[in-house]
């Protein structure tokens, strides 16, 4: 606490000293820019190149800084200091030493460009100028006469390096090297050291004999990310070499008439293109009588021949001769002498041993007469190759090959390297163009222009794995066709050829397979390759366009589109840059345009102002005349705001007002926004229900949280006068408003609906479903401040023409008065039929109810309601209770889903009507499933069916319970309010077979007790109990009490009835349902005492004992009937003293020895006497049982007992 | 100052150790020996018996019964030389609602050991289960322990369900020396 309080008080002294404040101020800025500047620098890295100086030619005296080693490398930044690092090599190869290029390099301000036929041009700012070879001047025409218009930069070249020489990405432009003077002739001499992340861009080596772009020997050295592009391409005068051998020609059959044969030299005819002269010479014998021989139209004399050749392809043997008999010409000593123009030409190493070269890429285009290669023009002892293409075009006059020209007792590795230039010679391959005997191993590998990869030499020596070709007549087995398409598949090449994707620098550095970087419909490249191509931006707005894509997303523009195209290479010559401009939202192929004539010359600045869908193509040609496209994203050009639409069920809005009108609403409103913008699509839709009106100019300073976002509907549901109010909002920022009326919601609220003509809280929160002979009652009020209204008039409205007899009933609160009205005859339709237009199909008809109709009640007939505004103090108050009732109707309909409702009319003008989500709807149900709906009574009971014995000693208990049941309309119970405020009754009385009730004398030996308490028969001979008010049940105990001893009443069957019924005092009120059940009463003369005993012996069987023997014994008196005893066997359900529940067994299965059943289930065991059970112990669970006997005088059933054991 | 510091410092290393080695003593355990040796009898109708059984029938609502008994160490008019622990185990189905209440009788008191009912668990058997707490015998004690069982019939049940049921109680007792 004391150092925060400290720490604070030293804040405050400093802020209190302007300087220091203002220093600290300054402090924060610069702190704040110094992280802001990096790291916006870091948003815009790839298109930046660091502004440098062209080379003036000139040397430096040292190096821009370092001692060379490791931590401190010599850095190179100039021109000038790569000449003085061109200078120190004069004297020193460097060994083991360190450097490191800080800087993009521009050796020429122009590009260099070679073409065999026209020679060298320069080509700076659009201008095409011709270079004389081996100088530095440049000349207006191609004849390179008169004063040249100036000079370029010839670099002198580096000597053999043997040090470390780290690119650090960085690119050399135009870099110059020409000789007249060397044979071997290259940036360096020789290489024995590494050099990495080295980019060449329009560079021209020209001349010498073995000519190669980055150095004419490598050995024991080391080449990692190093991409050349530009020309390579030897001297163009002859460089003649000698070579001469031997061939053989086959004898002839010389024919009596002229023969002539092609002779096929496959020595020579592979120097068809770079020979300089040739000859072939030889002895010839005619066997046979004599033969004409010419070779190339020189007639062969003296058995020699030694004949100059212009044309190795086509040499013709002409034979003749005039004998009849076989003539045969035989050939010896056949030699062969060519001089030919010799060199060899390669893009990055001219002769390599003992190298390695990683993620390396040729683009140069290579020149040469013999031998042609992208790579390596020779290698020897060991060779590495991974992660590398070319690129290029590689022509020559003999042999071209897109990795390594030939090997020479080589060990060479091919490791995910391939070719994809195009490669122009008599003979030509993708990867090695000369085998010999060397070891070669070449796995994921491909070529990519349908031509051979190695000759088709089967070698156990070479070791081809997991490599293809795009040349689907492929002749070599040990390399698999797959297309082009499958070749640029980057899925395939990931997964299967082990190109790993470019992720980051920092991923690159870790793992230097990371180099891929793939683009639609494209061979993978090296990431660096990739971006070194981007030289021209399509910048719109602050969208930035380098790459051509078909998968476009839309790009909202707001106002124009203004574009532009930005040069990001700048020392790259573009020769033509040309635009399209499409109105198609699908991406044009790369053969589309390329074969699409509407390009247009890009100048300046354009725009486009029309709205609409666009696309803009851009065609790049370089200066080695490669075409390259871009396109940008679909740029969508939207000034127009979205269509908006406001509907409800009442009206449709489409323009807005600032004057609404108004629209009175009874009911929630349910408000629909409807939008489109065809363009740039809707990007919001808000909403706002406001009280207040707004302008179009309030609407649009209105903040952002005023607004709602609109879902599916806007629900107007408060009550007031009211707008809605739509904001829509495309993805321009275009924005649309709309409103609606004043919507001005207000009406009756009904408070309550509920069943019956009083609140019964058995219904409470019933939905109205009630018999076609109920009631229902609703209580409407409305108190609001309004203007004070004249002419008014008051209507009850019914969706359904109210039955005859229908009476309804108005209290009116304010007044307290009460009204009635009865409809009584049907002549009248309340305007039912005329309550909707006929062509208003939405329209839903209503009976209409004047309140001037209702009498007062307590008055006189003519007593009518009277019009009143309920108007005091500017607030108009009114309160109804209506009571609709039924119960007088002879309704033979069932009526769902209808509403009554309060209406306000002032001059014919409906101005109030209920508020219809307070209303409840009305169901009423005369039937249900073709029976009446109406409730029902039951009377329950638990009577056993056993009779009653009446001249004997018994009690009888049964409990009745009597209740109401509703008919259900689905889940919802039909309410019958005729049974509001009336009991259940309850009556007994004894009836013979015929029905007729037996008087209360003969019923002196029975006592009823209900409840506990003596009821007795009335005059009636009927025994009636009052239960509790419907809907509530009522239960009741009855205890039937018989006495011995003979009442009179003749033997026989007799019934007791109990029946149920809707109660008025103690008699049946009205229509009431009735439901009754019957007792069977016995009246014999026999004397039955019910108390019999029995007695069992023991009340626990143990299971341990293999058999248990119960004995009972029964008591009775004298003069007590000998009984028939059956019993069953139950077993307790549960395992606990709180559920007595007892389930029915066989007894059978448990006792030793065969029962008498008698019924399922049921034995008879004795006819009086005592009697033993021997019971199976182990038959038993351990749980509790209950033996039940039931002792029978013939069919009669006298008495039950029960008896209970354990088993343990 | 600086002393003072050192002393707090000092001082909370030894709360800290402290507290280690107190909550070590604590955790200390040994083990127990729980097998039933019968050292312990139940005294009841003046016998000496393992188990006291008795049957329930023939009960009526509002009856209540009171048994008593006494648990005791000494065997062949021997006294146990150490103490022992015992436990005494209810066992009967219920299958009646009864209250079925053990009490320690103590002089004039009357202190409630366990109350039988149907929380706890069933046997194999189906017997319900109900185990008192363990008790002790003390060797310096007179070696006798006083209970009674009370099995009261609550007059909720006057119900004609529930006449004539039958039923068992039975108690068990185990025990074991403490060395």
């Amino acid at each position: 606490m004391i150092i925060m309080k400290n720490l604070k008080d030293l804040i405050n002294k400093l802020f209190q000293n302007r300087k220091i404040s203002l220093g600290l101020i300054s402090l924060a800025l610069v702190l704040m820019l110094s992280i802001l500047i990096p790291s916006l620098a870091n948003f815009v890295k790839e298109d930046v190149y660091p502004e440098t100086s062209i080379w003036d030619g000139g040397i430096a005296s040292s190096y821009k800084s370092g001692s060379g080693t490791y931590n401190d490398p010599y850095l190179i930044s100039t021109g000038a200091e790569l000449a003085y690092f061109s200078y120190k090599l004069e004297e020193t190869d460097y060994q083991d030493t360190y450097f490191k290029i800080s800087n993009n390099i521009i050796l020429n301000e122009g590009s260099l460009r070679y073409n065999p036929d026209i020679g060298i041009e320069y080509i700076l700012d659009g201008n095409i100028y011709y270079v004389e070879y081996y100088t530095n001047k440049y000349y207006e025409t191609p004849e390179k006469t008169g004063t040249e218009v100036g000079t370029i930069n010839i670099f002198p070249g580096f000597k053999n390096f043997a040090g470390l020489l780290a690119g650090e990405t960085h690119t050399i432009y135009g870099l110059y090297i020409t000789d007249s003077s060397k044979t071997n002739l290259s940036t360096f001499e020789k290489v024995e050291g590494n050099i990495s992340n080295l980019f060449f861009k329009n560079t021209l080596v020209y001349g010498g004999t073995t000519t190669s772009g980055l150095t004419s020997f490598a050995s024991d050295a080391t080449f990692t990310n190093v991409i050349f592009d530009g020309y390579v391409a030897s001297k163009q005068e002859p460089n003649p070499e000698d070579i001469s051998g031997d061939f053989t020609i086959d004898d002839i059959n010389v024919q009596n008439y002229e023969v002539v044969n092609n002779l096929i030299i496959p020595e020579l005819s592979n120097y068809s293109e770079n020979f300089i002269t040739a000859k072939i010479s030889g002895n010839y014998e005619v066997i046979g009588e004599e033969a004409t021989i010419y070779i190339n139209d020189t007639l062969l004399t003296n058995n020699s021949f030694d004949i100059s050749l212009e044309d190795l392809t086509n040499i013709q043997i002409k034979t003749y001769t005039s004998s009849i008999l076989p003539v045969q010409i035989s050939f010896s000593n056949l030699k062969y002498e060519i001089t030919f123009n010799n060199s060899l030409v390669s893009g990055i190493i001219g002769c390599s041993k003992n190298t390695v070269i990683k993620s390396t890429v040729n683009l140069a285009s290579v020149y040469g007469s013999h031998i042609s290669s992208a790579l390596v023009g020779e290698a020897s002892e060991s060779l590495e190759i991974s992660q590398s293409y070319n690129r290029g075009n590689i022509q020559s006059d003999f042999l071209s090959s897109g990795l390594i020209g030939k090997l020479d007792d080589a060990n060479i590795t091919l490791e995910n390297v391939f070719n994809i230039g195009f490669i122009s010679a008599p003979t030509k391959f993708s990867l090695i163009g000369e085998l010999g005997s060397n070891l070669v191993n070449i796995a994921n590998s491909f070529d990519g222009t349908g031509i051979d990869l190695i000759p088709n030499i089967v070698d156990e020596t070479i070791i081809v794995a997991n490599s293809y070709t795009t040349n689907i007549e492929n002749a070599d087995s040990r390399f698999i066709y797959l297309s082009e398409s499958e070749l640029k598949n980057p899925d395939h090449l990931i997964n299967n050829l082990n190109y790993q994707e470019y992720i980051s620098d920092e991923e690159l550095e870790l793992n230097d397979l990371l180099i891929w970087s793939y683009q639609e419909d494209e061979f993978p490249v090296n990431n660096y390759d990739k971006i070194l191509s981007k030289v021209i931006r399509l910048q719109v707005g602050n969208l930035g366009f380098k790459d051509y894509s078909s998968n476009v997303t839309n790009k909202i523009i707001k106002e124009n589109i203004t574009f532009s195209l930005e040069e990001i290479g700048v020392y790259d010559s573009i020769i033509n840059k040309e635009i399209y401009i499409s109105n198609e939202k699908t991406v044009l192929t790369k053969q589309q345009l390329n074969e699409l004539e509407e390009w247009e010359v890009y100048d300046d600045i354009n725009q486009i102002n029309e709205e609409g869908n666009y696309i803009i193509y851009v065609k790049i040609t370089n200066y080695k005349n490669e075409v390259s496209y871009l396109n940008s994203d679909i740029l969508i050009l939207d000034l127009t705001p979205p269509l908006l639409t406001l509907t409800s069920r009442i009206n449709t809005w489409e323009t807005f007002s600032e004057e609404p009108a108004s629209v009175y609403i009874d009911d929630n409103l349910e408000i629909k926004i409807t939008t489109s913008d065809n363009l740039s699509g809707i990007a919001y839709i808000k909403y706002l229900v406001s009280f207040d009106t707004y302008t179009l100019e309030d609407l649009s300073l209105l903040e952002d949280d005023a607004w709602l976002d609109y879902q599916d509907k806007i629900l107007v549901s408060e009550l007031g006068k009211q707008i809605v109010y739509a904001k829509v909002i495309d993805n321009a920022e275009n924005v649309s408003y709309l409103n609606t009326s004043y919507l001005d919601y207000q009406g009756y609220n009904v408070e309550k609906t509920f069943i019956g003509i009083k609140e019964n809280a058995s219904y409470d929160n019933l939905p109205i479903h009630i018999t076609n002979d109920s009631a229902f009652t609703f209580k409407a009020s409305f108190e609001e401040e309004t203007d004070l209204r004249e002419n008014i008039s008051h209507t009850l409205a019914s969706s359904f023409l109210l039955p005859v007899g229908t009476e309804i009933k108005l209290l009116d609160n304010i007044t307290n008065k009460a009204y009635r009205y009865k409809i009584l005859t049907s002549d009248n339709d309340y305007n039912y039929s005329n309550s909707c237009h006929e062509e208003d199909l939405n329209c839903e008809k209503k009976a209409s109810y004047p309140l001037g109709l209702f009498n007062e009640i307590g008055h006189e007939e003519n007593t009518l309601y009277s019009e009143n505004n309920y108007y005091n103090d500017g607030i108009q108050k009114e309160d109804f209770i209506i009571i609709v009732d039924f119960s007088d109707v002879l309704l033979a309909e069932n009526y769902l889903g209808t509403k009554i409702y309060l209406e306000m009319y002032e001059d014919d003008s409906l101005i109030r009507s209920t508020i219809k989500n307070t209303l409840s709807s009305i169901n009423i149900h005369h039937t249900l499933n073709e029976e009446s709906a109406k409730a029902k009574i039951s009377l329950m009971s638990d009577f056993d069916e056993n009779e009653i014995n009446l001249n004997t000693n018994s009690i009888t208990k049964i409990d009745l319970t009597s209740s109401l049941n509703y008919q259900r309309y689905n889940e919802f119970k039909i309410i019958d309010t005729t049974y509001e405020y009336s009991k259940a009754g309850i009556k007994l009385k004894l009836v013979d077979i015929n029905n007729n009730i037996i008087a209360k004398e003969y019923l002196k030996n029975v006592a009823f007790v209900v409840d506990g308490e003596n009821y007795y028969i009335g005059k009636d001979n009927v025994l009636t109990i009052t239960g509790n008010y419907f809907p509530d049940s009522t239960t009741k105990s009855l205890e039937i009490i018989t006495y011995e001893g003979d009442s009179g009443l003749e033997e026989g069957i007799y019934y007791f009835k109990v029946s149920s019924f809707k109660s008025l005092g103690r008699y049946i009120a009205g229509t009431s349902d009735i439901s009754d059940i019957s007792i069977p009463v016995r009246v014999s003369k026999a004397n039955y005492n019910k108390f019999y005993t029995l007695n069992m012996d023991s009340n626990v069987i143990n299971k341990i004992n293999e058999e248990a023997v119960v004995s009972f014994g029964l008591n009775k008196s004298d003069e007590q009937v000998l009984p028939q005893i059956r019993v069953s066997l139950y077993e307790k359900e549960v395992l606990s003293a709180y559920d007595q529940t007892y389930n029915l067994v066989d007894l059978q299965d448990y006792v030793i020895g065969d029962l008498s059943a008698i019924e399922e289930k049921s034995y008879l065991v004795s006819s009086g006497d005592d009697f033993n059970l021997k019971f199976i112990p182990q038959e038993f669970n351990n749980t509790g049982y209950q033996l039940i006997f039931q002792l029978y005088d013939g069919d009669l059933k006298m008495d039950t007992i029960k008896k209970y054991f354990i088993v343990k | 100052m600086k002393k003072k510091i050192v002393l707090t410092l000092g001082i909370i290393s030894i709360i800290i150790f402290a507290s280690g080695i107190t909550y070590s003593i604590f955790n200390s355990n040994a083990s127990l020996t729980t097998t039933d040796q019968n050292i312990a009898k139940f005294i009841f109708d003046a016998k000496e018996v393992s188990n006291i059984n008795l049957p329930l029938q023939n009960l009526l609502p509002g009856e209540s019964n009171r048994h008593l008994f006494q648990v005791s160490s000494i065997e062949e008019n021997t006294s146990s030389e150490v103490d022992i622990s015992y436990q005494i185990i209810i066992k009967t189905y219920h299958f009646i609602p009864l209250e079925i209440n053990l009490y320690q009788e103590i002089d004039e008191d009357k202190i409630l050991v366990l109350t039988c009912d149907e929380t706890y668990s069933r046997n194999d058997a189906n017997e319900l289960v109900c185990n008192a707490p363990i008790n002790r015998l003390l060797r310096a004690e007179s070696n006798l322990h006083e209970y009674s069982l009370e099995i009261l019939f609550p007059t909720e049940y006057n119900d004609e369900i529930y006449t004539g049921l039958v039923d068992y109680i039975s108690l068990e007792i185990k025990s074991w020396q403490e060395i």
